[in-house]
């Protein structure tokens, strides 16, 4: 399916172009080779390696209760959903159960994460089509969410949280999320979605159909805009969403639009399912936990491997443990991996003009690929 | 020249507003618009010049210096008053057509002489648009020319005294505003300069003084063609059916090319871009048989007149 030879011509009039800082929609560095005819591109061939941390090898010499340290340094903006995997697969290999009230929490900072997140990814792909308008308002809805999360970039902890959500703060994020006209949504509805211009910028454009999103690793919006109904937070539930009402967000025509389509309503659903939670939490308790390096358990040996449904997609961690402090083999999947991947399927044959949409329909962070 | 500087930084300091507005970014201060482009303006000038070691050296300089000079040369067929204009051309018309194709070539020669890729991207862009309405843009023209029968740009405007071309024409007025926009590259048609796709296209390889006289150069071109849509469309210095007479002149010119650059910059601050083949798709399939149909349209009526 892939040539990955870059440096080949077929014809003369080819020529060569790197390409990659532009798009406001990737984070980090990125590099496309691209072969061009024309307009026309003939090859893409995604490049990686610019933000290498060696965040998996470090893990191995890492005690376990430092790890999301490590792992929030992988991703600026989702600190969160990246210490959620390890923090459920840490409870899972230890056999703690938090408390219902924890379990809540958790979900409801996930998911203002994943609205923080898939309005970044909206507004970019905007600026990059030439519409600022939706930058704005992402900005100052942002703020809200930031205000939120402001100093709890280590709420999540193994067995617990570790600072004390209070009724009123919860009552604050609950009047945000119930107001029934958000202004983002209101505000790319027409700016956006109704758009003519905006609709042929992006309609019919980088089209991928279930089978091959499936194969190419696609997971997320990307795949659920495809057609495929796979969402972890549905099929395989994790803390307190298993006791939720809830039903993925689906497109069938797999292209960049109908991405977008899916992140929008997915902000929708995320709103709904912050004041769904917060109408059914359980009292006020002092769930926090603070653990220290003594007192920890070390985990038995054994290998696991849980994902939870980041912003972008699945977000996997697998962990080889030996019984010692620290793990002996750990392994992150990031859902950006395999979407930079599938750029080389998608940007072939298509117009330059398509590749900037294409990849900013993609939720791409340089940083998750390389670790 | 200085005067046009002046206006154009006048002009930058508005569209900030203009934009914030829109936006509604209520929070931004609206007092330092107007410091912002004169200090950007200075800060370029003292920066250093990088020139590829690949460019034609000498037309990489030179020819911003062009671009900003076919961009203001413009005015000098604009009547102010009646009978008060620099240069009182008999065919103003076919000037103001040279004009805009010297442009658009200066413009695809400064890409060229980059000798860049992403430039060489923004020039073949400009240069399939520019090829495409400038034709357009002949058949308006045309097509005032025949309802004023003169190429005289003080007697089209003369034509206007009892009622603006703005309403029998109101279809082509359409097709001008949409040329108005593509052949200043502004928003919708503004692919030969996308940051986003192709880093700055034709300004890719600029910086410095060069990157601000091509900067101001694209406001001075878009202040020309709202003098040009004035002039054209909005009975140029003449009162709206006869309003505020003592006005008439500058002071109404000066009203009208605001509202157009007004319009520049709401379209600007609304609408994302389209793609160069998507500008050039409506310009051939759309645009030349819409403002070729009211030409013929426009002669036959001015024929059945005349008998």
């Amino acid at each position: 399916m892939a040539d990955f030879t870059p440096f080949s011509y077929e014809h003369d009039n080819e020529y060569e172009l790197n390409f990659g800082l532009q798009p406001l929609s990737i984070e980090g560095t990125a590099r496309f080779i691209l072969t061009l005819r024309g307009e026309e591109i003939k090859k893409c061939y995604p490049c990686i390696g610019f933000d290498h941390k060696a965040i998996e090898k470090l893990a191995e010499h890492t005690h376990y209760l430092k790890i999301p340290e490590l792992l929030k340094c992988i991703s600026p903006f989702n600190r969160l959903s990246f210490c959620y995997p390890y923090v459920l697969l840490m409870e899972k290999l230890l056999g703690l159960t938090p408390s219902l009230r924890t379990q809540s929490l958790r979900v409801i900072f996930a998911e203002l994460e994943r609205i923080r997140s898939h309005m970044r990814i909206i507004s970019a792909l905007a600026q990059d089509l030439g519409s600022d308008i939706p930058k704005i308002y992402e900005i100052k809805q942002s703020t809200i969410i930031e205000h939120f999360l402001k100093n709890k970039e280590d709420l999540f902890q193994i067995g617990g949280i570790k600072y004390n959500i209070t009724d009123e703060g919860i009552e604050d994020i609950y009047n945000w999320s119930s107001k029934k006209n958000n202004p983002f949504l209101e505000k790319i509805s027409y700016s956006l979605s109704n758009n003519r211009i905006f609709k042929q910028r992006t309609i019919g454009i980088g089209i991928i159909s279930a089978e091959d999103a499936v194969s190419w690793g696609l997971s997320g919006p990307s795949l659920r805009a495809s057609g495929v109904s796979w969402d972890l937070r549905q099929s395989s539930p994790y803390d307190a969403y298993s006791s939720l009402s809830f039903t993925p967000t689906i497109e069938n025509s797999g292209d960049v639009y109908s991405r977008y389509l899916v992140r929008a309503e997915e902000i929708k659903a995320s709103l709904s399912l912050i004041s769904q939670i917060i109408e059914n939490i359980p009292p006020e308790e002092n769930s926090t936990i603070d653990l220290s390096e003594e007192d920890f358990p070390s985990p038995p040996a054994k290998e696991l491997y849980l994902a939870t449904e980041s912003p972008a997609g699945e977000l996997g961690i697998s962990i080889i443990s030996d019984g010692s402090s620290c793990p002996y083999r750990f392994h992150i999947r990031t859902p950006s991996f395999p979407h930079l991947q599938a750029l080389n399927y998608l940007g072939k044959d298509t117009n330059f003009g398509n590749l900037v949409p294409i990849i900013a329909s993609f939720d791409l962070n340089m940083g998750e690929v390389d670790r | 020249m200085i005067l046009n500087l002046i206006f154009a930084l006048l002009f930058i300091a508005v569209a900030i507003w203009i934009i914030a507005y829109a936006e509604s970014k209520i929070d931004s201060p609206k007092e330092a618009a107007f410091f912002k482009a004169p200090l950007d303006l200075v800060k370029l000038i003292f920066k250093r010049t990088i020139i590829p070691s690949a460019a034609s050296k000498k037309l990489f300089l030179m020819l911003p210096a062009a671009v900003i000079t076919f961009a203001v040369a413009l005015y000098a067929v604009i009547p102010i008053k009646d009978n008060i204009v620099i240069a009182d051309l008999n065919i103003g018309v076919i000037y103001t057509l040279a004009l805009l194709f010297l442009l658009g070539y200066s413009l695809i020669l400064t890409g060229w002489s980059s000798s860049s890729r992403y430039a060489l991207l923004g020039t073949f862009r400009l240069a399939g648009q520019l090829l495409i309405y400038i034709i357009v843009f002949g058949f308006i023209l045309l097509s005032l020319v025949l309802s004023a029968s003169s190429f005289n740009i003080g007697d089209i405007v003369e034509a206007q005294n009892k009622v603006w071309f703005l309403f029998p024409h109101f279809p082509l007025f359409i097709v001008f505003l949409m040329c108005m926009l593509v052949l200043t590259n502004r928003m919708p048609g503004d692919s030969p300069f996308a940051a986003s796709e192709i880093g700055g296209g034709i300004n890719a390889e600029y910086s410095g003084a060069p990157l601000a006289l091509l900067l101001i150069s694209q406001y001075a071109a878009m202040l020309s063609m709202s003098t040009l849509a004035t002039v054209l469309f909005m009975g140029g210095w003449q009162p709206l059916f006869g309003l505020w007479p003592s006005l008439s002149g500058l002071p109404w010119l000066l009203i009208k090319l605001f509202l157009c650059v007004i319009f520049f910059i709401w379209v600007k601050a609304a609408l994302p871009r389209y793609r160069y083949d998507q500008v050039m798709k409506i310009g051939y399939k759309y645009l030349v048989p819409a403002s070729g149909l009211w030409f013929i349209l426009t002669a036959i009526t001015i024929f059945i007149i005349k008998e």
